[in-house]
């Protein structure tokens, strides 16, 4: 009931329009949390992200009016209110150590395998968090929420060749940058990722 | 392939989509016989992997329960609230003529038959003072206002309502201008009558 899970988007927004609380609930329900993660991997700070997504909301639920279906999809306008909101907090405010994440989740056969994890994902968001916005969103958006080149792209307002050339240009800094937080950082891969190789 | 074209597209090599499949092949080919591309392609792979790893361990973070109650209340109060749009305005300036015209009447009811003592003030002395007359449909507040309407009204009805001013002078047919106050409900608050 909470996400309404029968009703689409466009739906949803439509009973917004005329005051509906449990359609801003069930929007809420199913892109609270992807806006919320969105803003904190962008600024590693859980009090931002939660400003930001109340924020995000507010907007939508007060003036549902802006979000013009012609020009995307819902998740991509939401995306594109939080990148905004996001990026005026960062100027406006230092950046944060990044949050500690929700290591009680992870359980870990190996309690010291899972303490040099958590301290080397924690050493590759301080590194994210250094990098300039333009970078950081896209590396944010393309290797941790997975998006493609070209939706992107599409919320960001730019070509796809921006996108491409920005993400290698950030990965190449981030690389910069974890060597400079850990020296002996090597390069040998550690995940499972399959490249076809 | 040469190595700066590898180079170039390394990042896409994570992703499915942004190769075609002779480009993909051709590239770690290139990695497999290259030392430096290979040493290229291992950090690649190597940072991908920490960026996965730090997308699995924040895929769980949840905005706190009391957002969504406070999103909630938002879309309640908005609910409650009606909007100002200029229809509605429009409609409640149609609306407001007519109280004008009503409110006209009940003062000429309310006025003493004779002519009114110079000190007393009378409402139509009020109006004519410019003063607002409050209407009587809801307290009225500077926080609640938020709308005057300025509205034209015949003084040939106003006279016929009891109007005791300088309608006859023009013979009925000029228009009388009054100021509208209206409150957050879109009811009228008050009204005063501009020469």
């Amino acid at each position: 009931m909470r996400g309404m899970p029968g009703a689409s988007d466009e739906d949803l927004l439509r009973r917004l329009r005329s005051g509906d609380e449990p359609a801003a609930t069930a929007l809420y329900v199913r892109l609270g949390g992807a806006v919320y993660r969105f803003a904190l991997r962008m600024s590693g700070s859980p009090a931002v992200a939660e400003d930001v997504t109340q924020e995000v909301f507010l907007a939508l639920i007060t003036r549902p009016e802006r979000f013009d279906a012609a020009r995307g999809s819902l998740a991509s306008f939401l995306y594109g209110v939080a990148r905004n909101t996001v990026l005026r907090r960062l100027e406006r405010e230092r950046l944060y150590a990044p949050w500690g994440g929700d290591a009680s989740r992870r359980s870990d056969a190996d309690p010291l395998a899972g303490l040099i994890r958590r301290e080397r994902v924690g050493l590759v968001w301080r590194a994210l968090l250094a990098l300039p916005p333009h970078y950081r969103e896209v590396v944010v958006l393309c290797e941790l929420e997975h998006l493609s080149y070209a939706e992107a792209a599409d919320l960001l307002g730019c070509a796809v060749g921006t996108v491409r050339s920005r993400l290698h240009r950030g990965r190449e800094l981030l690389g910069e940058k974890l060597k400079a937080l850990d020296p002996a950082r090597d390069d040998v891969p550690r995940g499972r990722l399959e490249w076809n190789t | 392939m040469r190595c700066e074209a590898f180079e170039a597209i390394v990042t896409d090599l994570s992703r499915p989509e942004a190769l075609d499949q002779e480009t993909r092949a051709g590239a770690l080919a290139h990695a497999a016989r290259c030392p430096r591309c290979s040493r290229t392609l291992a950090a690649a792979k190597a940072l991908s992997a920490e960026l996965e790893e730090l997308a699995a361990q924040t895929a769980a973070a949840e905005p706190p329960r009391r957002l969504e109650h406070a999103l909630r209340a938002a879309a309640r109060q908005r609910k409650s609230a009606p909007r100002i749009t200029w229809s509605r305005i429009g409609a409640a300036a149609a609306v407001l003529a007519v109280m004008a015209l009503l409110a006209a009447g009940y003062l000429r009811h309310a006025r003493p038959a004779g002519p009114a003592p110079a000190t007393s003030a009378t409402a139509t002395d009020a109006t004519r003072a410019g003063d607002y007359i409050p209407l009587g449909y809801g307290e009225a507040s500077e926080s609640d206002v938020v709308l005057v309407v300025r509205v034209k009204l015949p003084a040939a009805m106003l006279t016929g309502l009891g109007w005791a001013g300088d309608a006859g002078t023009g013979g009925g047919t000029e228009l009388l201008q009054a100021d509208v106050v209206l409150g957050q409900d879109g009811v009228a608050r008050a009204i005063r009558f501009v020469e």
